[in-house]
């Protein structure tokens, strides 16, 4: 542990403070041993916690607790999400478990000087909205509710809970913010379950982001029925149902779990043959809506909307129950997405076991040549790992990437299984990611439920909330990218009010650094804004055909899809009839062609799991991967590694969508080299500016090429050779912002070295687009830039574009200003990752390490900035830097505005041109 | 069926055949009246009277022209009838482009009035179906073939994406039924033309479009405007509900009191 780092640490951060308020005497530990041990083992001087805040932090014993599980040690509170304890076999006391790693291993010396940051949050107490013990009322919800979560072992509702049922008695529309495990989805399970056993009529259409979340939701759903008596014909309706099943649930299904892209595709356009569940539905749950954001979540709000004008017309106005993991504007985001006015219930009531957190940096190690570098995340991941495992602290690992998963499965297990006596739990720890197979995956997901496997490796698939049962330890493997996901992640740790352990390893990302620097800051950073458009033009326009073919348009929908404006609508309406896609008759827009245009509209702008890889020379198939994953990961000559194992690509038939592997032991592993290039097609727009040569607005082809592969040896990470590939380049054809900077300029900027400039050039790009969001409405990872030479462009990461950079050339001036401004008021000495470096490793083509690692990049950005909005030269403080030279290398009605006229018409243009790649869910 | 009833209603099938061709004997033109539209018509309308001054149903539907004489005392003392087949764009919830009627007024005896209209685009079905309500709405018994089935749920789901109501109707006599329930033993299926051959003696032309290919000629007129496609298909309507009305006389003819009886046991 650093000096600095104890410097730093006398100012208490807002973070901790929060949570330190918590109850310390009704901590579910039976006596205060446990708190005592964490405050002794956290606060310890080895350790070097935060002395000022063991002095001064106002510590209150609140007032004793209603405890209302008799004897602490058998009382099952985190059983209000109702999933069973799973019990180890170990005989040992996870949470002294928990402790004794603190205690032994981050204590040892080789490990303590990695550690840059540890944090002690404690337990928080369970809360109730009633002072009875005995709450016998349950929120008024039905008798055999009640005595079904007796039988659970719940004998009260969680405050957040009580309040969603309340609510929804109350008629209100309800958005619940809670942490993973808060018992999250009996907020919607009792309103809804309490009305069909109250009324025994109704329907009930629940959402879920993605298929697997339904099917989990399912086997919940499944239990409660059963448990409460309930005769209701359930189920889940996706695209792996099977016909039978189909046909029964339209007939007969009264709630009925589907997921977004399914109700576009095919339950609103065939609403005639759901007609019971559209006169009758009563609520409509979505799940998870802080994931529905950016163009997912605009596509999904007009989804939406096209659900509730059908309901309506069948005569049903549904109330809205859903739920979010933490982001920054709950509300805002829950009423845009849902068009309704929303009550948020944000105080989560279920009880927390305290919780340690970690921020660890591997270590920096001199080459034979005396220069310096940074071991990468997975040599300190897996040594923890096992050691983890070892002490029976069940542990759930996040890397970045798919290979990074197998990689650290593999050393691991290389570990576990050259020791006699950890032999066995090579067998329990497992990996898990996109491209296993979907039995694959539950089978894991119900070892690890059943608490048969102490450990998974996992990527992001794993950190939407599927119920994989209570784990100890979270070990992320690198930084998430947002706030919003590292506590979503280390979530799910700490299911069981016991003491949990998280441990962040920083990766070489310029954000892990910093944040390794100024652990302070992460903890002070609020969890990112979910942001959506729905009325963007590009996206309403692709809904209101696809409404239009579902019921014909008139201009009362302005209610449903512009806010009331009709004259908004009819602008759209005409335009859409003038170009032929929609004809009006009697007042109203009629869709005649005789193709189904949901099939053309993607919600999503990720692609399916579409390459299927088989094994060997016969049918036996191991996984599939999406189109871009595939072609990134399964080239001829390519090590696909697969739960450990590593396969040789023989073959890889791209037109079929097939690759063939073998089994093949081969010692390295490889990675694919890439080049990206950005094509203008056709120019759309151009502006004069001062400082560039001219701003522009093109149709762009941006192509990411794999060029080769190269071949790593595992463990020592050594280069031992090339091998070439010869497949199509990804295509994204998409619409860019571009601009080039003036020969002039570029000396100018050149005159403090190379490295200055372009350093300071990616600065304005990572301001620029970090700032875009907020101007045009997007999500970050839906927007990205690429630098060629001394030209920038920003593009939308959405097939045909989606208005994004558009809108940036329309607010050019008011984005730089606000760049500028950023970059003056952040208060960091000479560039983070809230200013200039970038927040994520979304970047496919690495920066040179020049580039990287140039000591000033906000004086840089700055520089440049101050030249792109026509203002006095700024001169640069370069103190420290060496400044040694280095070589150089159609007519709308008119209602409608005309920018919104054309964006519509280029919304057509490309629904002609890229909507024939049809997804099958 | 008896094999002895069975003859019975070969043997008037015969007779059937001779009153037609007395009928044949006094030719008369029926009248057309295909309006000329304007172009704010959402459909064309075309109408034909089918009386004994006009010369009773023409010879171009089934290769000779008749009169049904016995209609007016075997069916009639119910009122005005309403005789409808639509046609639509294909199977599934599509649209339904073409509305075909025969009405026989009680007071006007051995006439009937045919009206077929037909959307003149996939935006026209809503001002198509709001005349058909009309019609329907013009009389307590419907005679359709397979409507029951068919065409009113299928009437009724187009409609309900107009927000129209649709009539109820007092008694809606479907044909396909009664066909089923006296042959559906004794016939390789129950499809009107197969009616037509073994029950009517009538035949139709080589020229009666394949209902199959309804749908793309449909298409086609939309696509192209020209109405050449469409005049088979107008056709195929027109037959489908002339041999509406001849069966229904037949069913009358050889069960008397078949209309009370149906509506009675139904």
């Amino acid at each position: 542990m650093r000096v600095a780092s104890l410097h730093r640490a006398s100012k208490p951060s807002a973070y901790a403070l929060l949570k330190i308020r918590a109850s310390l005497t009704k901590a579910p530990f039976g006596d205060q041993s446990l708190f005592k041990f964490a405050v002794e083992c956290s606060f310890s001087a080895s350790l070097v916690m935060r002395g000022k805040l063991r002095k001064e932090e106002p510590v209150k014993k609140t007032e004793s607790s209603q405890e209302v599980f008799g004897s602490p040690a058998n009382a099952p509170r985190e059983q209000n999400g109702l999933e069973p304890t799973p019990r180890i076999t170990s005989s040992s006391n996870p949470d002294t478990q928990v402790e004794a790693f603190i205690e032994e291993v981050l204590r040892l010396p080789k490990n303590a000087k990695g550690i840059e940051w540890i944090q002690h949050e404690p337990a928080r107490d369970a809360q109730f909205l009633t002072d009875s013990e005995d709450d016998s009322n349950f929120h008024g919800l039905d008798s055999r509710w009640k005595s079904y979560l007796q039988e659970q072992g719940i004998h009260r509702l969680y405050s957040h809970q009580g309040e969603a049922v309340d609510g929804i008695r109350e008629g209100k529309h309800v958005v619940v913010v809670s942490a993973t495990a808060s018992g999250k989805s009996l907020c919607y399970n009792l309103p809804v379950l309490d009305h069909f056993l109250k009324k025994g009529k109704g329907y009930a259409l629940y959402l879920f982001p993605t298929k697997a979340l339904a099917q989990d939701q399912m086997r919940t759903l499944d239990g409660h029925i059963k448990g409460l008596g309930l005769s209701l014909e359930a189920g889940v309706f996706d695209g792996d149902t099977e016909p039978h099943m189909r046909k029964r649930l339209k007939q007969k299904g009264r709630l009925i779990l589907t997921n977004p892209d399914m109700l576009h595709r095919s339950i609103l356009p065939h609403h005639g043959g759901w007609a019971g569940l559209f006169a009758g539905l009563k609520y409509i749950v979505v799940d998870e809506v802080h994931s529905v954001r950016g163009i997912f979540g605009s596509n999904v709000a007009n989804v939406i909307r096209r659900l509730k004008r059908i309901a309506k017309r069948y005569g049903a106005s549904p109330q809205f129950i859903v739920a979010s993991a933490t982001i920054s504007n709950p509300q805002e985001h829950a009423e845009s997405l849902l068009g309704e006015k929303m009550q948020v219930i944000d105080k989560d009531g279920s009880p927390r076991g305290a919780r340690t957190v970690v921020f660890w940096n591997p270590p920096l190690v001199e080459r034979p040549d005396g220069t310096k570098y940074r071991k990468g995340p997975l040599s300190v991941a897996t040594r923890i790992l096992p050691e983890l495992l070892e002490r029976g602290i069940r542990t759930i690992g996040f890397c970045q990437a798919r290979s990074s998963v197998e990689l650290m499965l593999r050393y691991v297990w290389d570990r576990l299984k050259g020791n006699k006596s950890t032999k066995h739990l090579a067998e329990k720890l497992e990996s898990y990611r996109a491209g296993y197979l979907p039995n694959e995956r539950r089978e894991i997901e119900r070892r690890l439920f059943s608490g048969e496997l102490l450990g998974v490796v996992s990527t992001n698939a794993l950190e939407l909330g599927i119920d994989i049962g209570g784990l100890d330890a979270c070990l992320l493997v690198g930084y998430p990218g947002t706030v919003a996901s590292f506590l979503q992640r280390a979530g799910r740790a700490g299911r069981r009010a016991r003491h949990s352990l998280v441990i962040f390893v920083a990766g070489s990302e310029p954000i892990d650094q910093y944040f390794m620097r100024h652990p302070d800051a992460f903890f002070q950073k609020s969890p990112e804004a979910a942001v959506i458009e729905p009325e963007n033009p590009y996206i309403l326009t692709k809904h209101l055909i696809c409404a239009a073919y579902e019921l014909p348009l008139t201009l009362e929908d302005a209610q449903w899809f512009t806010g009331g404006d009709q004259s908004l609508l009819r602008g759209i309406l005409d335009l859409l009839a003038q170009g032929g896609q929609l004809k009006k008759a009697n007042g109203k827009y009629h869709y005649v062609e005789k193709d189904f245009p949901a099939k053309k509209v993607k919600l999503r702008t990720v692609g399916d799991e579409n390459f299927t890889i088989y094994e060997g020379k016969g049918e036996k198939i191991i996984g599939e991967l999406d189109y871009v994953a595939g072609l990134l990961s399964l080239y001829e000559g390519a090590i696909y590694i697969h739960r450990s194992e590593t396969h040789f690509v023989e073959e890889l038939d791209v037109e079929n969508q097939i690759a063939r592997l073998r089994k093949d032991d081969s010692g390295y592993y490889t990675q694919a080299l890439l080049q990206k290039t950005v094509e203008e097609d056709q120019a759309l727009e151009k502006k004069a500016w001062p400082n560039l040569d001219a701003l522009k607005l093109s149709e762009v082809t941006v192509e990411t090429r794999i060029t080769g592969f190269k071949k790593v040896r595992f463990h020592t990470v050594e280069n031992i050779g090339y091998g070439e590939v010869d497949l199509p380049p990804i295509r994204l054809e998409t619409v860019a912002l571009h601009f080039e900077v003036p020969q002039v300029l570029v000396e100018q900027a050149m005159e403090f070295g190379s490295e200055f400039f372009f350093s300071g050039l990616h600065g304005v790009c990572r301001l620029f687009t970090g700032l875009m969001p907020f101007f045009v409405m997007g999500d970050p990872r839906d927007i990205d830039y690429f630098i060629d030479g001394n030209t920038v462009y920003i593009y939308d990461v959405f097939e045909g574009g989606i208005g994004y950079s558009e809108k940036a050339y329309e607010k050019f001036e008011g984005i730089l200003k606000a760049s500028l401004e950023h970059a003056n008021s952040c208060n960091c000495p000479a560039g983070c990752p809230s200013c200039v470096l970038p927040s994520s490793s979304r970047y496919e083509v690495a920066l040179e390490p020049g580039i990287r690692e140039f000591p000033k990049p906000k004086e840089a950005a700055k520089y440049l900035l101050h030249a792109f909005l026509g203002l006095e030269t700024y001169k640069p403080n370069l103190e420290g830097v060496d400044l040694a030279p280095k070589p150089n290398p159609l007519e709308p009605e008119e209602a409608l505005d005309p920018q919104v006229a054309r964006k519509v018409e280029r919304a057509m243009r490309g629904l002609k041109k890229f909507g024939l790649k049809s997804q099958e869910d | 069926m008896s094999e002895l009833k069975k003859s019975s209603w070969l043997r008037l099938s015969k007779k059937f055949k001779e009153n037609a061709a007395l009928n044949r004997a006094s030719p008369c033109p029926a009248e057309e009246l295909t309006t000329q539209p304007s172009e704010e018509d959402p459909f064309l309308r075309h109408v034909e009277i089918y009386s004994p001054e006009t010369g009773g149903f023409p010879s171009d539907l089934f290769g000779e022209s008749f009169l049904l004489e016995s209609f007016q005392d075997l069916c009639s003392g119910e009122g005005p009838l309403v005789f409808w087949d639509l046609e639509t764009s294909g199977l599934g919830d599509v649209p339904i482009f073409m509305l075909g009627v025969l009405l026989y007024f009680p007071s006007q005896p051995q006439a009937f009035r045919l009206e077929i209209l037909t959307a003149k685009g996939f935006e026209y079905e809503e001002a198509l179906l709001k005349e058909a309500c009309d019609f329907l709405s013009q009389s307590r018994l419907w005679i359709s073939f397979n409507g029951r089935s068919f065409d009113y749920p299928r009437l009724k789901k187009r409609a309900f994406r107009y927000d129209l109501e649709v009539p109820e109707c007092e008694y809606h006599l479907d044909l396909l039924m009664q066909v089923r329930r006296r042959w559906k033993h004794d016939w390789p299926n129950c499809k009107l033309g197969t009616v037509e051959r073994r029950l009517l003696n009538l035949e139709r032309g080589k020229k009666d479009v394949p209902g199959s290919e309804v749908p793309e000629r449909y298409n086609d007129y939309v696509a192209t405007k020209n109405w050449k496609w469409m005049e088979p298909v107008l056709d195929h309507n027109r037959r489908d509900l002339v041999a509406m009305a001849v069966l229904l006389e037949r069913l009358c003819e050889f069960e008397p009191g078949f209309l009370k009886d149906v509506q009675s046991a139904d």
